[in-house]
């Protein structure tokens, strides 16, 4: 149970998840991880199951709609009450530019908008909120606009004061795995999926950890082994004199800082002990005497310096200090002492000091176990008076309620008549579209090239922009006549807009057309169920379909009349008809 | 190959290889959606070492169409 830097291998993270899931596997409470997103989030999930479950925590994850984190706060952050829930908000800053207006984008005019979304989350009681800093958007010449560097500056500042928020902070991560490692373009155009694998393990590690800090998971001991641990060379045969450790010269440097780290986590509250094969009085005389120790004897909660197995030792210690065994971390150069912990005591993390002095201080500064820091107690207090006064006036600049917000939004549908130059577009719609697809019926060139020509139908293609920008050519209508009847054969639209009434404005723009256009009084729809459409299923009855046939499982059949126009008032924005 | 490409295929959507035909079309596999597609993009690259193209990945929605890509590509 490493919790490290380590990219787990496929082979075994799998192995473990499957552990994971067996009854009784983790006995911590379970986690409810949601994800309110504008870019697609989903492969996370077993990289975050991964690192919860080392730190024994179970855990739900669920991602939100496409783009609808705004939506969903409005309708209610859903909490489940008693158990631990964690709301993330992982968002791309290219669906964000504030200000752009302005001749560019805004950093503080964003951070504005996003800690306005922020506060109103943590008004749910109970909830953690994990965000993050920004990574430059796709478009961007590179990672130095002041501007990006204002909006991250200002929520590093936001989050540091709360007590319920979690910030991951990108910008790191992105430096630790490197940023062509980080997202992949490819990836992001083709499934709005940006980051790649290392660095959503690497986000998942920084989520696992704070949040199983919060549940009292973070490793609470350390335990040291001394020569060629604490310093180089080992004191029993080099001396007092002859062990290296330095401030200013190699090797000894890099025992003197992999001390200081050491020293860091006493500061954050960690307990360090001693577990060493050495006479007591020649590692004591170091702690004493030796000008560049760091470390000191009143850093020390305990020590077992003996020739005794190490693993009795520590259960010995641990015991002392009224500890689980869960709860260390055990440092040793020796692999011999290192697989014989870990092969007695499992659930100890142990990590083995690499050979090279340069590669020593590694261990600690990738290992994510230990408590984060906190920010000290004068500070918050203060912080907090800066926090009221931010919360004030965010909440005259917050939109007042749901429809402010769409009408903030500036959304523009267009609904027009499919042209020769779309012939490209619409088949890959009718190739793509699963989910919100009501019939499903693929098309090839051809048979759109014939529809388009023909009298009888109409091919009607939704275009939706809004003040972020434009979404292009996302839904679709095929429509035929005949006789007295019209019948709307296909609906679809990528879910990428879904969830602000433009399905709405779509079907009743698309139906009004076909009264005026072909003079019916009637239009027949019909709903297919495949694997993944369900979330159609009673989109026709939604919106005032007559269901003529069917039920259950199978197709359902509707009819459509002129008298009764489907409403679409709930829609904010303007339709147009080109 | 096929047998290959249907082992990665269930591993990405969770099933047993068994109940994924060597004639499967990404429509009648349940969980073959478009996120998955992806991991299956990220894992058959990996099982085979190659790199598709955008046009391909659109593309190759069964396993036959798969199999084709890869042997187009070279596919270890």
């Amino acid at each position: 149970m490493k919790a490290s830097q380590d990219f787990p291998a496929p082979r075994s993270l799998n192995q473990r998840l499957r552990e994971f899931a067996e009854p009784g596997q983790l006995s911590g409470p379970l986690v409810h991880v949601r994800f309110l997103r504008n870019v697609t989030t989903e492969s996370i999930d077993p990289f975050l199951t991964y690192h919860l479950g080392n730190r024994g925590l179970r855990v739900q994850v669920s991602h939100g709609d496409y783009d609808a984190m705004e939506t969903e706060i409005f309708s209610g952050i859903v909490t489940t009450p008693g158990e631990p829930n964690v709301i993330v908000t992982a968002l791309g800053l290219d669906r964000l530019r504030w200000g752009e207006g302005k001749g560019g984008f805004d950093g503080d005019a964003a951070f504005d908008y996003l800690a306005g979304w922020w506060e109103r989350i943590l008004e749910t009681e109970g909830l953690v909120l994990a965000i993050h800093t920004f990574l430059p958007a796709w478009d961007s010449l590179g990672a130095e606009d002041p501007e990006l560097l204002t909006l991250n500056g200002r929520i590093r500042e936001w989050s540091a004061t709360r007590s319920r928020v979690i910030l991951t902070d990108f910008d790191a991560l992105a430096r630790n795995v490197g940023l062509a490692n980080a997202r992949e373009p490819r990836f992001w155009y083709l499934f709005q999926a940006p980051y790649q694998e290392a660095f959503l393990n690497a986000w998942a590690i920084s989520l696992a950890a704070a949040i199983g800090h919060r549940l009292g998971k973070s490793k609470k001991l350390l335990l040291l082994d001394c020569d060629n641990t604490l310093w180089g060379g080992v004191v029993g045969e080099d001396g007092l004199e002859g062990i290296k450790l330095d401030e200013g010269t190699y090797p000894g440097r890099a025992w003197f800082d992999f001390q200081n780290q050491v020293c860091e986590l006493v500061r954050r509250g960690v307990l360090v002990g001693l577990i060493s094969k050495n006479n007591e009085a020649d590692v004591f005389e170091v702690f004493d005497q030796h000008p560049a120790m760091r470390l000191k004897r009143e850093h020390l909660a305990g020590w077992r310096i003996n020739w005794e197995n190490k693993a009795d030792n520590i259960r010995a210690l641990a015991e002392e200090l009224n500890l689980g065994l869960d709860s260390i971390v055990f440092i040793d150069d020796s692999p011999h002492e290192c697989e014989l912990v870990g092969g007695f005591l499992p659930m100890v993390d142990v990590l083995p000091l690499p050979v090279d002095p340069w590669e020593i201080t590694s261990v600690l500064g990738t290992y994510n176990g230990f408590p984060l820091r906190q920010a000290s107690g004068e500070d918050a207090r203060r912080t907090e008076m800066y926090r009221e006064e931010s919360r004030r006036r965010n909440a005259q600049s917050q939109f007042g309620s749901h429809e402010d917000y769409l009408r903030s939004l500036d959304l523009r549908v267009t609904v027009r008549l499919a042209g020769p130059e779309d012939l490209g577009r619409v088949t890959q719609l009718t190739q793509r579209t699963n989910q919100f697809n009501l019939a499903t019926n693929r098309y090839q060139e051809e048979e759109i090239g014939r529809l388009l020509d023909s009298g009888d139908s109409m091919v009607l293609l939704l275009e939706v922009a809004d003040r972020f920008g434009d979404y292009g050519k996302v839904g679709l209508v095929i429509a035929s006549r005949a006789g007295e009847k019209a019948e709307i054969r296909d609906f679809m639209m990528s879910c990428r807009v879904l969830g602000r009434k433009v399905e709405t404005a779509f079907l009743g723009t698309a139906l009004g057309l076909i009264y005026e256009r072909w003079e019916v009084t009637e239009t027949l729809a019909s709903y297919v169920p495949t694997e993944k459409n369900a979330q159609t299923e009673d989109f026709y009855d939604r919106h005032g379909g007559e269901m003529t046939l069917g039920g259950g499982d199978v197709r359902k059949e509707y009819r459509f009349v002129r008298e009764k126009p489907v409403e679409i008032s709930g829609f904010v924005g303007t339709v147009t008809l080109a | 190959m096929k047998e290959r490409i249907r082992v990665v295929i269930a591993d990405v959507v969770g099933a047993n290889p068994e109940e994924i035909p060597l004639d499967a079309h990404q429509e009648g596999v349940s969980g073959w959606n478009s996120i998955r597609h992806m991991n299956l993009v990220i894992a058959l690259e990996k099982e085979f070492q190659v790199r598709f193209s955008d046009l391909q990945i659109a593309e190759m929605m069964s396993i036959a169409l798969i199999e084709d890509t890869l042997l187009e590509l070279g596919g270890k």
